[in-house]
């Protein structure tokens, strides 16, 4: 029960540490996966109130790296107003400028509203984030996507049977501002330690609108995976990204908005258009 | 043993005693979901409850 390093007592199986040592391996992995990236200026971290954001927009700025944050209000009543509030706290406490935009003052209608004619709510929700990311985004854009969010992500284009894959972030595509995710070889549970250590104010609340989608089933099969053969996620995400690099399909440019796509019309603008 | 689950919002009294690892199968909860704390600090699955202990079940699921 006591750390790989010394005798004081764990906090964590995977890898087996205590606070201190984990503290050290957790920042160490990060900086690594940072210090991989061609970083040059400000960066801009897409953050939500929860622990992922949190997590990396504090590390960036630690690390002495120059850092706004972006948050989206997509307006989802009783879920983003509490996450926003206590992101608004953190920013202010770090010393960081914070900028907030919404689904309402760009695209018109909030994501209850779009709802209401829209079933399959986070398809709709997560293209308009990312066009509003995109949009607002300086130079470099860091997400806090972590190792299950991304193994998930690449387990669902396989059963999605995707063929064309977008390739690699560190390729320069024309307005596409590029994006970093420090943490995605960080487990999910390896950042929740690292945050409920540093005390960070982690909104708990969890969409109202993900119960029963694809991504919370496949969610469910890696951690039972995980169990039973722990380096599941890393392997399907270090495989993936092997498949990735070789298979970068042709971009084109939206007609409309002029961002890259693999249609004549992107999805952010096809969406733009249903939801007039 | 008083056992709180922050998702859903959840609290249980409880007969147990035995490792972390038992009460999430016994509350059937995937481990790799949850991180566990005893009086506000950390344990992990191996670790041995009392009957009295306090815990904290926390969802490390991102909130989408």
């Amino acid at each position: 029960m006591n750390c790989n390093n010394c005798n004081k007592r764990a906090v964590l199986l995977k890898p087996r540490l205590c606070e201190e040592h984990f503290i050290a391996y957790f920042e160490g992995k990060v900086f690594e996966e940072i210090n991989n990236e061609n970083i040059i200026g400000e960066i801009t971290v897409a953050c939500s109130g929860g622990k992922d954001s949190t997590t990396i927009l504090y590390l960036l700025h630690k690390f002495g790296i120059k850092v706004k944050a972006l948050a989206i209000d997509e307006g989802i009543k009783g879920y983003r107003n509490e996450s926003l509030e206590s992101l608004k706290k953190f920013c202010s406490d770090l010393g960081v400028e914070l900028e907030v935009f919404s689904f309402k003052n760009d695209f018109g209608k909030t994501l209850d509203e779009i709802m209401k004619v829209k079933i399959h709510s986070c398809k709709y929700c997560g293209v308009l984030r990312r066009n509003l990311l995109n949009k607002h985004a300086t130079n470099l854009l860091a997400t806090g996507h972590n190792l299950d969010d991304e193994s998930q992500a690449a387990f669902m284009n396989l059963v999605s049977g995707r063929k064309e894959l977008f390739p690699g972030g560190k390729k320069e595509i024309k307005n596409l501002v590029r994006r970093i995710k420090p943490l995605k070889y960080c487990t999910e549970k390896e950042v929740m330690t690292y945050s409920f250590l540093k005390n960070f104010p982690v909104d708990f609340n969890e969409c109202p609108n993900l119960k029963n989608s694809q991504r919370e089933k496949i969610r469910d099969l890696l951690n039972s995976l995980e169990v039973e053969k722990p380096g599941t996620k890393e392997n399907i995400l270090r495989r993936f990204e092997s498949i990735n690099i070789k298979k970068d399909g042709k971009i084109k440019f939206c007609r409309i908005c002029n961002n890259p796509t693999r249609r004549e019309v992107c999805n952010a603008c096809n969406i733009i258009e249903e939801i007039k | 043993m008083k056992v709180y689950i922050e998702r859903p919002k959840t609290e249980k009294n409880l007969e147990f005693e035995g490792t972390v690892k038992e009460l999430l199968v016994l509350l059937d909860i995937n481990p790799e979901t949850v991180i566990v704390a005893n009086n506000n600090e950390l344990i992990t699955e191996e670790d041995v409850l009392k009957n009295t202990d306090e815990i904290r079940i926390m969802s490390v699921i991102s909130g989408g």
